[in-house]
């Protein structure tokens, strides 16, 4: 994990004052993951606008940045996280978008590819079937529940980081991503992949 | 796996951000680095393309002191006159889609090269005494004709100056100060360049990052549409109305509050991409078509060159900070009457806030030079590799 990068000779500075957080390193460090996480939970075009200010409100609220408290990244994604709930119903319609579209668009690369075997056709309709699941399963979880589990998925976020972003104990991070999960694999249903690996 | 990684896996994945956006939000960052802290703000609206500044001077009165690529491009300040006499609406745009059409397409090159400026405003100084700031950073892209080949965009962060003559005297007025908030470890003398308010001055360049990367796919900087290479814009429609089925296509399955405001979208990154004239044509054919397209007119843009300036998406106003201020903006591109090419974007206040006028520029990029070129790009020494889009 990247440890917050600070900057120590601009630190030494001010005296005792809290070390200076050096934004043009964050920035290159972690505007295009931020991108990402935005984008896959709206779109591009929302996201370079919410990217962006997620790092002005960083640089605008770096005095209460507490190192102590958990790293740079998570702080970001907390951030991000934030902002993205002013786009709650949007991102919810994305995810029922997705839902109906999923199958018939992957369905619907049949004969378009030269690979169009019968097999590779099946695999692409099944992985069509569970991403249509998965993303009407997000869209009926509850906002707080859609947070934890995409700050896991998609930020690649451990317990105590999502903790962090979301200023919520660990214990809360572990209860409502065990609900999304049930959640999740309620929806995938008779086409569930993951059932090989429940014995391991 | 596990439900967790599935979801990683299953997700649509998402593009990386073009250069350009990556500009942009390097441009808000620094101007806010600059201000001093904005008194606490509940509800910031983010919005699609917004800046974080503001100008109270008007287009015309920013004249850069940019050198690099100036009237390099087609439509410089020399160059024909403005075939736009009276800007009526959507008619104008109509009227550029049919001069855009019947001009050769450009023979490629190896490479697609766009030098660009991208200005951010912020405001300084108390009271009465306040006055704009101007920084800039410039772009140097090349996209890759045979993607085989790397991509490389170069982005070089430049010193601020007071913006037009009234902001140099108010900025003297108050001693020159050449930072505002505390000592930054980015700027060792400051944000505002030495030579400030002196005649041919030019600010410095302060920090350098670029990339260098292959994508096989062949991926365009502008995913506003869709993810396209230039294969796909040789085959996209040349008829307005088949091309408008072609953006509903493209963004079937998304989710913004209005679906129109993707299709503009989708019109504004062709124009953006190397598109042939005739595509060309057919975008701005969509774009006049679209209730929320407004022709503003024709201004002088920050490198003096004649443009058409099309507010996109009138309906839909953003809010920004500027300093100390919060100010509702739009966001516009710049066509070349001409050729009907984009030659900039920018973001204008669209209604007195705080100070600040309606019609104040907060934010630009202009295009200072596109098209291609034989010449290839090279690795460039004392600039640090990093994510520029």
């Amino acid at each position: 994990m990247i440890a917050p990068r600070l900057d120590p000779e601009a630190g030494s500075e001010t005296g005792g004052s809290p070390p200076v957080l050096d934004f043009d390193r964050i920035f290159d460090d972690h505007f295009t993951e931020i991108h990402r996480y935005v984008a896959r939970r709206l779109d591009v075009h929302t996201a370079d606008d919410l990217a962006a200010e997620t790092f002005l409100r960083a640089f605008r609220d770096r005095h209460r940045f507490d190192a102590a408290r958990g790293e740079i990244r998570p702080w970001l994604y907390g951030i991000a996280t934030n902002l993205l709930a002013k786009h709650r119903r949007s991102e919810i319609r994305r995810w029922k978008a997705l839902a109906r579209t999923a199958v018939r668009d992957t369905a619907g690369h049949h004969g378009g590819h030269a690979d169009g075997h019968e097999d590779a056709v099946t695999a692409r309709v099944a992985a069509g079937r569970v991403t249509g699941r998965l993303a009407g399963a997000l869209a009926g979880l509850a906002e707080r529940d859609r947070n934890v589990v995409l700050l896991v998925a998609l930020g690649g976020l451990s317990h105590a980081e999502v903790a962090a972003a979301l200023d919520i104990p660990y214990g809360t991070v572990a209860s409502r991503l065990s609900r999304a999960r049930r959640r999740l694999r309620e929806a995938l249903g008779d086409i569930d992949p993951l059932k090989e690996d429940h014995d391991g | 796996m596990d439900e967790i990684n599935l979801l990683a896996s299953s997700l649509p994945d998402a593009p990386p951000p073009s250069p350009a956006a990556v500009a942009r939000a390097r441009a808000r960052l620094a101007a806010a680095e600059t201000a001093r802290p904005v008194r606490h703000r509940s509800r910031l609206r983010p919005r699609p393309w917004v800046w974080t500044a503001a100008t109270a001077a008007a287009t015309a009165a920013v004249i850069l002191a940019v050198t690099a690529g100036v009237g390099a491009g087609g439509g410089s300040a020399d160059g024909p006159a403005t075939a736009v006499s009276a800007p009526d609406g959507r008619q104008a745009l109509l009227d550029i889609a049919a001069r855009a059409e019947a001009l050769p397409a450009e023979t490629p090159g190896a490479y697609w090269r766009r030098r660009s400026v991208t200005g951010s405003f912020t405001r300084w100084g108390d009271g009465s005494a306040r006055y704009m700031v101007l920084l800039t950073t410039e772009l140097d892209s090349w996209t890759p004709r045979d993607p085989r080949d790397p991509a490389f965009t170069r982005l070089d962060r430049m010193e601020g100056r007071p913006s037009a003559p009234e902001d140099v005297a108010a900025w003297r007025e108050q001693g020159a100060p050449r930072r505002q908030g505390p000592k930054d470890a980015l700027w060792p003398g400051g944000p505002i360049a030495e030579c400030a308010g002196e005649p041919g001055c030019t600010p410095k360049p302060v920090g350098c990052t670029y990339s260098w990367q292959v994508d096989p796919k062949g991926i365009l900087y502008d995913r506003r549409m869709a993810e396209l290479t230039f294969a796909d814009l040789e085959a996209l429609p040349r008829d307005a109305g088949t091309l408008l089925e072609r953006f509903k296509a493209a963004r079937r399955g998304d989710q913004s509050p209005s679906q129109e405001q993707n299709w503009s979208f989708s019109a504004v990154s062709l124009l953006n991409l190397p598109s042939p004239p005739d595509l060309r044509a057919a975008a701005l054919r969509v774009l006049a078509g679209l209730p929320g397209t407004r022709v503003v007119g024709e201004i002088t843009d920050p490198l003096g060159r004649p443009g058409v300036a099309v507010r996109i998406n009138a309906g839909e106003t953003g809010e920004t900070g500027m300093g100390d201020a919060m100010v509702p903006v739009d966001y516009q591109i710049i066509l070349d009457p001409v050729t009907g090419e984009m030659t900039g974007e920018r973001s204008t206040v669209v209604r007195d806030a705080e100070g600040v006028a309606a019609g104040t520029v907060i934010g630009y990029a202009a295009y200072t030079e596109q098209g291609w070129t034989g010449e290839r790009p090279e690795r460039p020494e004392g600039c640090k590799e990093g994510s520029v889009g």
